[in-house]
């Protein structure tokens, strides 16, 4: 008899989806009560998830055989290499941010949640992205509900809802377009060398349009986007920060795959990136306003995914990947906010600064990423989507862009640093925020600025950066047209805010709600299903009633007939009733005799 | 909750020791009070405003590249820049007086379930 050794070097790892070990991990922090080793898994996790990225080769693999379908958990090309690998590295800033947090099940479901992002994303096949996709609905509910309360569960059901219905949607769409594609479930075009410029799935047909609308309600598009702004700022200091990282960017992903060169989402993403800029800036929740921004720059990406060209895509993988960063850096500095003070409301903040200076610090470094200064890593990504706007001729596009970046300089680039940790004196003296915390945050800031950086070959910064992109097309952020132009934005933007606040024009922020398309289903849809239930219970009631008075009228009646004292026996003596039972037997036995 | 930190003192109360040194204030943190003053304040909006017109002037010495005719307009990033700022809080404050409710609009409608 032979005999078997194993051996690591006989693994094909680069047939191993970088999702497994973070959903193992996930799985194993559930089990696992001691908060320092989950602590520990949630660094090894993606430690591990890096090792399969990094050994991972082009092409499909990791094929899995379910009855007679064919689930493919490993497609590793240019778009799904630069996704994957920011979502790595946001589970591992996560991970640390939240080292101080002791709550298991907020430790489990980020890495869950983490992991089934990256599977959605190395997803071959459209089955598999939904498995991965109602993975991420699942595992996130937690985090928005996990400060507790009626207020925040009842958030997470509506975020849960849909979320699902998200999910129940894909699921619809890949049925019928298989159903009209020979049984074809394949996901999207492979980003080999280059884009055809062409959508794959088409959306005038009902599978083409159910995946879109999947697609993009976790995208957040106009009309679809206010679960956003509903949970996020729900949920504790670090699930906000888990949240932030996946579910959207997961969706864009999903959206270039799967819908690049669609032009209808060039306007979709115009008005995306601009109309949440006006929400933004009359919220008091200053993670409410870092939501709103967060649609705003999903915006730009979906505006790069439907010009479809290399440029617009390649701006779209970049502006998703420093999105990640700077996003997920500023909801860190405002959880240290919240953490230390127990409040983001900007009417009850200012002059943190004296404090929580590193904070301060990190801070101002996500509002310069977010805002395209010069040397930080918006800049570089920002860029190459509107320029691909101007190129392919879409000036009001560009127009809506350039007046969103605005936007985005006044609510995430001052609004939110000023109001938090300068403007008027809050009397508020709180710690600096623990030390994982600013670490992470260090972390982000570095990567925000050092993605961005235009170093010598062999260093790093840009070059390094725009090579992970999906096309090689050899862009150059750093003319002297773009840099005097986005300065000139800048400090233009910088002046007029600084005068209005020097003459009193600034409006004070104060605590409101702000309706926005959530009342369709909070107001409206509730008010449908109190009035349907309303209606529902009187039918119901009245049903029963009906059935109970004529039940009662019929056993009336029949006491009535065949009661001792009842008609019947009133008109028949006992030995004729008797008789007749006899009669009637006989014949009836008579009967059966003959007719067997 | 961890996300719950001890109740903020009264606004005036000094977290200071006995000893007079304050405990948590950071020593770094002390030299950047002097941008709380309204001149320190009116310099930093002088700065901005002589940086936007250095700026803006350069238009007419470094030729911009431009690829629409909106972006050919001399000294469009400025105008945006004043303009898309002044526009936001302008509509921003359109919205607010359109759509604010209280702030606890959602919750005063029902006895539970779904909203909150």
């Amino acid at each position: 008899m032979g005999e078997t050794a194993f051996s690591l070097s006989a693994i094909q790892w680069h047939h191993i989806t970088p999702a497994l070990p973070i959903i193992l991990g996930g799985l194993l922090s559930a089990a696992m009560p001691i908060a320092g080793l989950r602590k520990l898994i949630g660094l090894l996790a993606p430690a591990l998830a890096l090792t399969l990225w990094l050994s991972a080769q082009t092409g499909s693999y990791g094929a899995l055989v379910i009855g007679e379908f064919t689930l493919q958990t490993l497609r590793y090309d240019g778009l799904s290499r630069i996704f994957g690998l920011i979502f790595i590295i946001a589970t591992a800033l996560n991970s640390i941010y939240g080292w101080h947090d002791r709550d298991r099940g907020q430790d489990a479901c980020a890495l869950l949640y983490a992991g089934a992002a990256v599977g959605g994303v190395f997803a071959g096949d459209l089955l598999t992205l939904f498995v991965f996709w109602e993975l991420t609905a699942l595992a996130s509910v937690y985090l928005v509900m996990a400060r507790g309360g009626a207020e925040n569960i009842n958030a997470g059901l509506r975020y849960l809802a849909i979320q699902v219905l998200s999910g129940v949607t894909l699921l619809s769409g890949a049925v019928l377009w298989a159903g009209a594609n020979g049984g074809s479930f394949a996901f999207g075009a492979d980003f080999a060398t280059s884009t055809s410029g062409e959508p794959f799935f088409d959306p005038s047909t009902p599978g083409g349009a159910l995946i879109l609308l999947a697609f993009g309600i976790k995208a957040a598009f106009p009309l679809l986007h206010n679960w956003v702004q509903d949970s996020y700022p729900r949920a504790s200091s670090v699930g906000a920060v888990v949240l932030s990282a996946f579910t959207t960017k997961l969706a864009i992903y999903a959206l270039a795959r799967g819908f690049a060169g669609y032009e209808p989402l060039i306007y979709a993403g115009a008005i995306m990136a601009v109309f949440p800029v006006f929400f933004a800036a009359v919220e008091n929740d200053l993670r409410r306003v870092l939501a709103y921004s967060l649609n705003s720059q999903l915006g730009f990406m979906v505006v790069g995914v439907g010009i479809g060209t290399e440029l617009a895509l390649n701006g779209a993988a970049a502006h998703a990947f420093v999105s990640v960063l700077y996003k997920g850096l500023l909801f860190m500095a405002m959880g240290a906010v919240l953490l230390r003070t127990s409040t983001v409301n900007a009417n009850q903040l200012g002059g943190l600064f004296k404090t929580m200076p590193f904070t301060t610090v990190f801070c101002a470094v996500g509002a310069a990423a977010i805002s395209a200064f010069p040397l930080f890593s918006g800049f570089v990504s920002k860029a190459m989507i509107l320029t691909a706007a101007a190129k392919e001729h879409h000036e009001l596009v560009w127009a809506m862009l350039l007046f969103a970046a605005v936007g985005a300089v006044h609510n995430a680039g001052l609004k939110v640093p000023y109001r938090a940790f300068f403007d008027r004196d809050s009397q508020r003296r709180p710690k600096e925020a623990p030390f994982n915390m600013l670490l992470a945050m260090g972390i982000a800031a570095f990567l925000s600025i050092y993605l961005a950086l235009p170093l010598p070959q062999g260093w790093g910064g840009m070059s390094a950066f725009y090579r992970l992109l999906p096309f090689d097309i050899g862009y150059d952020a750093y003319t002297v047209s773009h840099v005097l132009a986005q300065i000139q934005l800048l400090a233009a933007a910088a002046f007029a805010f600084a005068m209005m606040l020097r003459f009193r024009l600034y409006p004070q922020e104060r605590p409101a709600t702000i309706l926005d398309t959530d009342w369709v289903y909070r107001r409206l849809g509730y008010g449908f299903v109190i009035w349907a239930a309303a209606i529902t219970g009187q039918l119901w009631s009245g049903a029963m009633s009906g059935i109970g008075l004529a039940g009662d009228v019929l056993a009336r009646r029949i006491h009535a007939a065949f009661a001792p004292a009842g008609a019947v026996n009133r008109m028949i003596s006992d030995g004729a009733a008797a008789m007749w039972t006899g009669v009637l037997l006989a014949v009836t036995l008579l009967a059966a005799l003959f007719a067997a | 909750m961890n996300d719950t930190p001890p109740a903020p003192k009264p606004a005036g109360t000094s977290t200071a020791s006995p000893s007079g040194a304050d405990q948590h204030t950071h020593a770094g943190a002390r030299s950047l009070s002097w941008t709380e003053s309204k001149t320190a304040r009116d310099w930093i909006g002088l700065a901005l405003g002589v940086l936007t017109a250095f700026v803006w002037a350069l238009e007419w010495v470094i030729h911009r590249h431009a690829y629409g005719e909106i972006e050919k307009i001399t000294g469009v990033f400025v105008l945006f820049g004043l303009g898309g700022m002044v526009l936001v809080v302008i509509l921003g404050r359109m919205v607010r007086s359109l759509f604010a409710k209280a702030p606890d609009h959602y919750s005063t409608q029902r006895s539970g379930g779904f909203d909150g």
